[in-house]
């Protein structure tokens, strides 16, 4: 099999790139759509999307690249007029929008900020998202806020906690919550359960979805001496709306999710064996520093599709034997 | 040690995390807002394979300072090309703690910034910071449509001298003591660094077309518009401007006609003062 560093060759389509990975026995779309697990409010699959960066904004919208959809950091387009919000709205006008966050603070003492929510909800609208992203995590103490995705000691209280305020934004919002696995850094000894039988404990409970950021999986099972495989495995896949994948950089004793590198391959296996776990989730590359050109960047959007093929043909070769 | 609450955890890592100075410190910090006994990183984090609890917790606070610095390096590139790296990334340190972010976005971070620097250095530095979140709060602030020469083609002669004029969202008007503008042209232009001096400077800082633009005023021309801005009448501003100046009507007129070619003004009050209408 070729590399999929090395397939990367000239070409517009993500087809001609790529191709399909022709693995027999290949029993066609249909026999793929029987293994399909939907998830729990029949979203569409998406395709392949990349973030919407400002040092991009002149090539997004000059040359219309072929992606599927664009995702904005939320925050980024609140309660703001002039350049950002008119790119965003010349993107909406010709690509699906989807709209990630980091300051909904789920995990929060405080009280729930319903300003911010407003305008969450009033830029939902105004680029038809299908639903709204955030973080396990809490970003603020008394109204002060660290800009950072703090994490939750992983226990009952605060999972009764979470769900409960979970609950109340989506009835705010009217629209579906995914919450993503945050990359994490330490572990709370008061901790009773795992971050995936949480993170599945707190979709059922709060009727919310999940943003499966595989590279984070990844970050934070080197960090705290988890099996990031056995992790995937348990993954409630009829709750996953969505998937991240993003490099990282390791620092010796630890990795920091810094979102500033090409995928890493082992983190393109576990995507893999997501995908050939639910068949097909939208997903999208995030790269934030130390940005590279477009193409660059979307050449690793486009990897995805070998690795969402090759899921493909795994599932359906094992349910031909 | 009993098992804290969640708001106590928080408390604790919170303080932590965007306390300066020493590590110990702001672990003691830490300690006493939540009200823990010492030794709370060993009794609430679990050591990794390859690092103790205390290392653990240090790098979320790392990132706190990189991730203030980074957002504050956006917004005034210029007061640190002036200040230079190292004063810059000690100034942000203590800016944070004096004023945190209590917003859910980092664009509102340097709100304060010129306030701190004028607190902390002079007011000169403070000038160049403040025309910095100037541009910045103008690139940004909300679309409104503007004001044109057409629009006014319909006020009936009569009643041209007392119309009000809003500015847009995305005005600013500047008197600054020191030269700021002019340092701030120089880290623009790449141009060898030049000294804040006294040297009195009006500047209006606007948006146009999605560009932020900036343009020094003389003193009656800023005083014209400052009037208009603060909602005199066209003919208040007019005559105090040509009282005060001894500039001539058709001067003022012509610095009008460009002002609303810029788009500085989304609506105008025909009737008794008060109530903006939008454009005609």
């Amino acid at each position: 099999m070729v590399a999929p560093a090395r397939m990367a060759v000239q070409g517009k389509s993500r087809a001609a790139k790529w191709g399909r990975v022709d693995l027999a026995p290949f029993r066609g779309q249909e026999a793929f759509a029987a293994l399909m697990i939907p998830n729990r409010w029949g979203l569409p699959d998406f395709g392949l999307g990349m973030g919407l960066r400002s040092v991009h904004y002149d090539h997004v919208l000059s040359q219309r690249p072929r992606v599927d959809f664009f995702e904005v950091i939320s925050e980024t387009f609140l309660d703001k007029g002039g350049k950002p919000l008119a790119v965003l709205e010349e993107v909406a006008s010709h690509y699906r929008v989807l709209l990630h966050g980091v300051s909904m603070s789920v995990g929060n003492t405080d009280p729930l900020d319903f300003d911010y929510l407003a305008k969450l909800k009033k830029l939902a609208l105004r680029v038809k998202a299908p639903f709204v992203s955030d973080h396990l995590c809490w970003t603020a103490y008394l109204s002060h806020n660290s800009h950072d995705l703090l994490p939750i000691p992983l226990t009952e209280e605060t999972l009764k906690h979470v769900a409960e305020r979970v609950r109340q934004i989506q009835d705010f919002l009217e629209l579906p919550l995914a919450l993503e696995n945050p990359s994490n850094y330490l572990e709370f000894k008061m901790s009773q359960m795992s971050e995936i039988e949480y993170l599945s404990r707190l979709a059922e409970e709060a009727d919310c979805g999940l943003l499966m950021d595989v590279n984070n999986v990844f970050v934070s099972a080197y960090n705290h001496g988890f099996d990031p495989e056995e992790y995937i495995e348990q993954v409630p896949v009829e709750r996953v709306l969505y998937h991240h994948v993003a490099g990282h950089t390791h620092k010796g004793t630890h990795i920091v999710d810094t979102h500033s590198d090409h995928v890493v391959e082992k983190v393109w296996q576990m995507y893999t064996r997501l995908h050939q776990r639910h068949g097909g989730r939208s997903t999208m590359v995030e790269w934030d520093a130390d940005i590279p050109d477009f193409e660059t960047v979307h050449n690793e959007v486009l990897k995805a599709q070998y690795y969402r093929d090759l899921a493909n043909a795994r599932a359906n070769t094992h349910a031909a034997t | 040690m009993p098992q804290p609450k969640l708001h106590e955890i928080q408390a604790w890592l919170h303080t932590f995390v965007v306390q300066p100075g020493e590590q110990e410190a702001a672990l003691r910090a830490a300690e006493e807002k939540a009200g823990f006994k010492a030794g709370s990183a060993d009794d609430l984090v679990l050591p990794s394979p390859t690092l103790t609890p205390q290392e653990r917790l240090q790098i979320y606070r790392g990132m706190y300072l990189l991730r203030m610095q980074e957002a504050l390096e956006i917004d005034f590139p210029a007061a640190r090309w002036y200040l230079g790296d190292a004063r810059f990334e000690s100034l942000v340190a203590s800016y944070v703690h004096r004023y945190p972010s209590r917003s859910y976005t980092l664009d509102h971070l340097g709100k304060h910034f010129a306030t701190f620097l004028r607190e902390e250095i002079s007011e000169a530095v403070s000038e160049l910071a403040a025309l910095e979140w100037s541009l910045c709060m103008v690139a940004i602030a909300h679309d409104a449509p503007s004001l044109s020469m057409t629009d006014l083609a319909g006020i009936p002669e009569e009643r041209f001298l007392d119309l009000r004029f809003q500015p847009v969202h995305a005005l600013e008007l500047h008197q600054f003591e020191y030269n700021a503008n002019t340092v701030y042209k120089c880290w623009n232009n790449g141009s060898p660094q030049i000294s804040l001096q006294a040297e009195s400077c009006n500047l209006v800082c606007w948006r146009h077309e999605l560009k932020v633009w900036r343009l020094e005023l003389s003193d009656s021309a800023f005083h014209f518009l400052t009037g208009l801005c603060q909602g005199k009448s066209l003919g208040e501003s007019l005559g105090e401007t040509i009282e005060e100046y001894q500039e001539t009507e058709e001067q003022l007129f012509e610095w009008f006609q460009s002002w609303v070619l810029e788009g500085f003004f989304q609506g105008l009050e025909t009737g008794p003062a008060g109530v903006f209408g939008p454009p005609l």
